[in-house]
């Protein structure tokens, strides 16, 4: 047994650091000690790591920049990539983080929304209110970019070469009913802004959503009228002078879509200065059908120019594998009423959440699958009728079965372009099919990624000479396939291709390989890919 | 003994004359090498080289984790195992967060952790939450790295872990509280004693938190640019937990044999702020978001020895295991229920019975083992499910040459209903030439069958299970050995251990994305872990014990290479105390984990960290002016801070841990 302690100094010393250690809240600390938590990131061979999983857009800028932007999901991001011929992969020269008052309105998004979004409980020391979440990145030009977000709904404008936000002067005029934008400027005030609120207060004409479900009045907006504020912002354009936001109005709780609503706004680019001012009739067009995604500028061969906004349909339950629940179409608008005009029906096609893809002579307009290992493609020339234009009735359907206009469609749900098996017969054990197509400069061929193979197929495709509409399906070809990525799910490999791009100019006289750029969702790269091997 | 006055030169000597010897035997090193010098140094005394003796194992079991080495040190579970060798723990935050062990590179489902015996690993998502065990109600935790599925079956790819709880039979009351950041505040009360032929036991722990700490949030850089959240500092919120666990026992004598009868029980109820993933106040974290469970683990165990009978030793236990939980969160943003209620429970017996005989002068056991259970699930968003499941094993150990090889060798017959029967054989050597020195080898075939939540998780749209799940299934193979020395130089109580281990999996489970929006379960084909693990302890005088150790892991993908994500690739652990331990300590830790990949497939790294935590205690009732020696043993007032450094720490990427802070409390015993 050793000697026993006689002194309390010992015991003192001990009592004031535990005294210390109890009083001594302000002594915790915050883990910023050290380099602090840096996340540090491996770029594989040919590709630039995003940093996450599952961003959310892809666009290339003009030829004469070798720049791509990339929308990044967590944290909210943009992103923008040098990817010139000289860089063995792209690398990413700026990004910046879409803040916590995205909108640039001065008060914090949550705060901001919390009059339409009030706290329901623990509201003692929580508050209520909502977060953007980054969806679709849209190119207008090489000096403007859209990036959606949804919860918080609104689309944001950035500068797409350097990343950074861009201000906006959001002009609402007096005549506008106070509640119908409720996170715009009050009517009859103007405010500037670095995106334009979508959060709009809608009475729609068929007030049921794609449950048949009745859709009740909502406080927020007409107490009396079935109504809604719309969600789930999607793809944006400007066309005509006006901007043009597609909005799904998924609700997640119910797992069900109200009526699709394009938002339309006036846009004045004057001096550097642009002006964003909604419209004061006509500013929501409700789609032919639910869930409108993404939405493309058209400019026909003849010269008109047209909205095409891809409808997908209700789809079951959240996943995009499940399979449609109603039927899919293009809708046409012409920007200049607005209105929509034409609509081409795809029956349950299920396409991809994405623009459609125009190829370059105008005249071939493609989309992707959700469910399935196929593509779809509708003939753009019927678009040139200017009987479509005509009057103020309902859209004409483009299926062959209204009397003076054609059936517009190449491949649809009922005659889709199949893609071919991946050539090793592997396969994703879990999803179908996930296609996204992107055309070359030539408008001569086709490029379609499938998320859950990992291939990327190659179709040529023969425009010339004349034809009546729609060009049959036999000037369409498949000549090759590849496998960069692997199956969708493949542990520790690189899988699940979504966007893709084509480079602007011509192979091998404007620039070197890589031709194609694509987004992979696992595990979140962008990457570029040379056509030649195919 | 002392030394003094040494030069280098004769140092070197010493050493020299030391692995000079052949045969160590008791005389000392200072003896042998004295001899080797014509010119002694006068009252020199040489501390030399003396074997000593490595402890008692039993069975497969490689570590024994005594509680009682942690006195005043305000440690938890996670904390001893974290301090092992080749044991990682993955922490999801402060006190009362969800930790989970791993064993060599397992995942958490991958180890079985028992209690007292019986498996306790949550029957919905295969780990066990280690902060849901009350270390003051813990006698010692048994670890068995990469063996043990003889015993355990299902479940033991990493190892086992079977938590023991104080015995009923060691009388004596126990009192410790605790108060620390973030107000947490920590009681645990334990008495046991005995009366003739009854003895029992009786024990509370609980604490209460209100967790909301200050964090750092994650910087990712690609191309030398960063980019992170706004603001880049963040509180964790709905951090509240409170919690109560409460274990009582009865033995005594019946049949000639040994009856106990053990309860324990905990209940936590507390907010789940879930991961910290957007910009904002809140960062993205659940607000709302509310759990409580209640477990149950009732056994009765009766044990006796036979003189004259086949089998020597009988023990029979009977058991039933209550898990049940309700989450909810009103502002759930997911698809899915806003409200869940789950009740689990597993009632099961096992008997185990064994032979020993002396065959030719050498010593023969025969164990033999049968376990029968049933697994139910009830639960509101989901169908009921019941899943009897059983096995029978063997092991026939015999022990050679004055026990100096030791060799056990068996099979376990495992059975789950919707899966095949699984043979698991197992062999293990043990070579012990001297009782310094310890030779140990194993390889045996380890499989897991899914578990719930694996195989029927509801289709929520973002997460569903995967019904068509094949078990994982793995051979593991352990070298390694172990030396223990009385002295060395001015060292004394030298251990020394050194591993090397392969973990070949034939097949593996893993959550992955299977399209853009859903995760599920899929079977992952093959992979290899494969890695070492050293460890080193020595006192220098009664004042100062160092204790070292090192792990080194690198798990793979035949397929193309790719590491296995979720693990550190090393870990180092250093520890040093300073005084007398049995009247005051100074304790300085010190922990290196390397950089842990985040996920399957991704590309992002973790980064590797250094933390620091330091303990004072002091014993009052050894400071004889207060007398408190004559109503207690121990009376230790301390005081902790842990993760002094205050660095950034997460074992899973959207999971931070808090930066410094503090605890202070005392613990008496008597």
């Amino acid at each position: 047994m050793h000697k026993r302690w006689r002194g309390f100094g010992e015991i003192g010393s001990l009592l004031a650091l535990i005294i210390m250690t109890v009083t001594g809240s302000g002594c915790e600390g915050q883990g910023t000690g050290g380099d602090g938590l840096i996340i540090r990131v491996k770029s594989p061979s040919l590709c630039v790591a995003i940093g996450n999983p599952f961003p959310s857009g892809l666009v290339l800028l003009s030829e004469s920049t070798t720049l791509a932007a990339v929308a990044h999901f967590s944290p909210p991001a943009l992103a923008v990539y040098e990817y010139s011929s000289e860089l063995e992969r792209p690398v990413q020269i700026a990004i910046t983080n879409i803040g916590v008052d995205s909108d640039g309105d001065g008060v914090d998004d949550q705060l901001a929304s919390a009059p339409l979004f009030p706290c329901r409980i623990f509201c003692e020391t929580r508050t209520g209110g909502v977060l953007p979440v980054v969806g679709a990145l849209n190119l207008i030009d090489d000096g403007l970019a859209f990036l959606s977000t949804s919860n918080y709904e609104q689309v944001l404008s950035f500068d797409p070469t350097s990343a950074a936000a861009m201000d906006l002067l959001v002009d609402v005029p007096a005549s506008i009913p106070v509640d119908r934008y409720p996170m715009l400027p009050s009517p009859g005030s103007t405010g500037t802004r670095r995106g334009v609120s979508t959060f709009v207060c809608v009475e729609p004409p068929d007030p049921f959503d794609s449950d048949d479900l009745p859709i009740e009045p909502d406080d927020r907006c007409n107490p009396d009228q079935p109504s809604y504020l719309t969600s789930f912002t999607a793809g944006s354009t400007i066309a005509a002078g006006r901007l043009f936001v597609a909005m799904s109005n998924f609700v997640v709780a119910d797992g069900a879509y109200r009526p699709g609503t394009v938002l339309v706004y006036d846009w004045m680019n004057s001096v550097g200065q642009i002006t964003v001012r909604p419209l004061e009739d006509d500013a929501v067009l409700f789609t032919s059908g639910f869930n409108p995604t993404g939405l493309a500028r058209h400019i026909t061969p003849g010269g008109r120019e047209l909205v095409l906004v891809t409808v997908t349909g209700a789809m079951l339950g959240v996943s995009v594998t499940d399979s449609a629940r109603t039927e899919a179409a293009i809708d046409v608008i012409d920007p200049s009423g607005p209105r929509i005009v034409a609509t081409i029906p795809l029956g349950l096609a299920a396409p991809a959440l994405e623009p459609v893809e125009i190829d370059a002579s105008g005249q071939i307009g493609w989309i992707g699958s959700v469910t399935s290992r196929q593509l779809y493609a509708v003939d753009l020339r019927a678009l040139d009728d200017p009987n479509l234009y005509l009057g103020s009735g309902p859209p004409v359907i483009l299926d062959g079965l209204t009397l003076g206009f054609p059936d517009s469609r190449i491949f649809s749900a009922d005659a889709p372009l199949v893609l071919p098996d991946r050539l090793d017969r592997s396969s994703s054990p879990s999803c179908d099919g996930l296609t996204s197509v992107a055309t070359n400069v030539q408008g001569t061929e086709a490029f379609a990624t499938d998320y859950c193979d990992g291939t990327l197929t190659r179709i040529r495709f023969d425009l010339t000479g004349d034809s009546a509409i729609p060009y049959s399906a036999d000037r369409f070809q498949i000549i090759g396939q590849t496998t960069p990525f692997a199956p969708t799910p493949s542990p520790g490999e690189q899988s699940g291709p979504g966007f893709i791009e084509v480079r602007p100019g011509v192979p091998a006289v404007d620039y070197e390989s890589p031709d194609v750029f694509v987004l992979v969702a696992d595990p979140g790269l962008l990457c570029g890919i040379r056509i030649e091997a195919l | 003994m002392r030394f003094r006055g040494l030069s280098v030169a004769r140092w070197l000597i010493v050493l020299s004359a030391m692995s000079a010897a052949a045969e160590p035997t008791e005389q000392t090193a200072s003896e042998s090498s004295l001899s080797l010098l014509n010119d002694p140094v006068e009252e020199m005394v040489v501390t030399g080289f003396r074997p000593g003796a490595l402890p008692a194992i039993p069975g497969p079991v490689t570590h024994v984790l005594l509680t009682e080495n942690f006195v005043a040190e305000n440690k938890n579970l996670a904390d001893l195992l974290s301090e092992t060798e080749g044991i990682s723990v993955r922490r999801l935050g402060g006190a009362g967060a969800r930790s989970e062990v791993t064993i060599r590179g397992s995942t958490p489902a991958q180890v079985a952790v028992s209690l007292d015996g019986v498996r306790v690993n949550s029957l919905l998502t295969g780990g066990l939450n280690l902060s849901r065990v009350c270390l003051p109600l813990v006698d010692r935790v048994e670890v068995t790295s990469g063996a043990g599925t003889l015993v355990a079956g299902s479940g033991a790819i990493g190892g086992v872990v079977n938590i023991v709880t104080r015995a009923a039979a060691s009388p004596g009351t126990r009192v410790a509280l605790t108060a620390g950041s973030f107000e947490t505040y920590e009681a645990s009360l334990l008495h046991s004693g005995v009366s003739e032929d009854l003895d029992y036991r009786l024990g509370y722990c609980g604490f209460s938190t209100q967790g909301d700490f200050k964090f750092a949030r994650p910087i990712t850089v690609i191309d030398g640019i960063p980019i992170g959240f706004e603001p880049d500092r963040a509180t964790r919120v709905n951090n509240d937990r409170e919690q109560h666990a409460g274990n009582w026992a009865l033995g005594t004598k019946l049949f000639g044999g040994s009856l106990r009868f053990s309860n324990y029980t905990v209940y936590s109820s507390g907010g789940e702020p879930g991961s910290d993933s957007a910009n904002g106040l809140t960062a993205g974290q659940s607000t709302a978001a509310r759990s409580r469970d209640l477990s149950n683990l009732a056994q009765l165990k009766w044990h006796r020895t036979l003189e004259n009978a086949f089998f020597n030793d009988v023990r029979l236990m009977l058991y039933h295991r209550h898990e049940s939980s309700n989450f909810r969160d009103p502002l759930r943003a997911s698809p899915g229920p806003n409200e869940m209620d789950t009740r689990l429970s597993m009632p099961g017996l096992a008997l185990a019975v064994r032979h020993q005989a002396t065959p030719f002068g050498q010593d023969s056991q025969l164990d033999l083992r049968l376990e029968a259970a049933n697994d139910s699930l009830r639960a509101t968003n989901q169908s009921g499910r019941d899943r009897p499941r059983g096995g029978i094993a063997a092991r026939q150990t015999m022990k050679l040459f004055s026990e100096r090889i030791q060799i056990s060798g068996g099979v376990r017959l495992d059975w789950t209903d919707g899966f095949a029967v699984e043979a698991l054989p197992s062999i293990g050597v043990v070579f012990e030439p001297r009782p310094w020195i310890r030779l140990r080898g194993h390889l045996g075939r380890a499989y897991r069958t899914p578990h719930f939540d694996e195989l029927f998780h509801p289709d929520e749209g973002f997460i569903r299970g995967n019904p068509d799940l094949d078990p994982e299934d793995a051979w593991n193979f352990d070298v390694g050995g172990e030396l223990a020395f009385a002295e060395i130089g001015p060292f004394s109580n030298l251990i020394f251990r050194a591993s090397w281990f392969e973990r070949k999996i034939d097949e593996s489970i893993v959550y992955v994305f299977i399209n853009t929006a859903t995760i599920q379960p899929i079977n992952s084909g093959k992979a290899h872990s494969e890695g070492f693990e050293i460890s080193a302890s020595l006192d220098w005088t009664r004042y100062a014990r160092l204790s070292l150790n090192y792990t080194e892991i690198d798990s793979r993908r035949n397929r193309n290479g790719a590491r296995l994500p979720g693990q550190a690739s090393h870990e180092a652990f250093a520890k040093v105390r300073i005084g007398p331990e049995d009247a005051w300590k100074l304790v300085v830790e010190f922990q290196n984990v390397g950089e842990i990949l985040v996920s399957e497939s991704d590309r992002r790294l973790l980064p590797q960290r250094n933390i620091w935590n330091a303990s004072a205690g002091l014993d009052l009732a050894e400071i004889s002016a207060l007398g408190l020696s004559r109503w207690m043993d121990d009376c230790w007032l301390f005081v902790e801070g842990n993760n002094l450094t205050d660095e950034a720490v997460r074992d899973v990427l959207s999971f931070p841990q808090p930066g410094r802070h503090f605890t202070a409390g005392f613990e008496m015993h008597w």
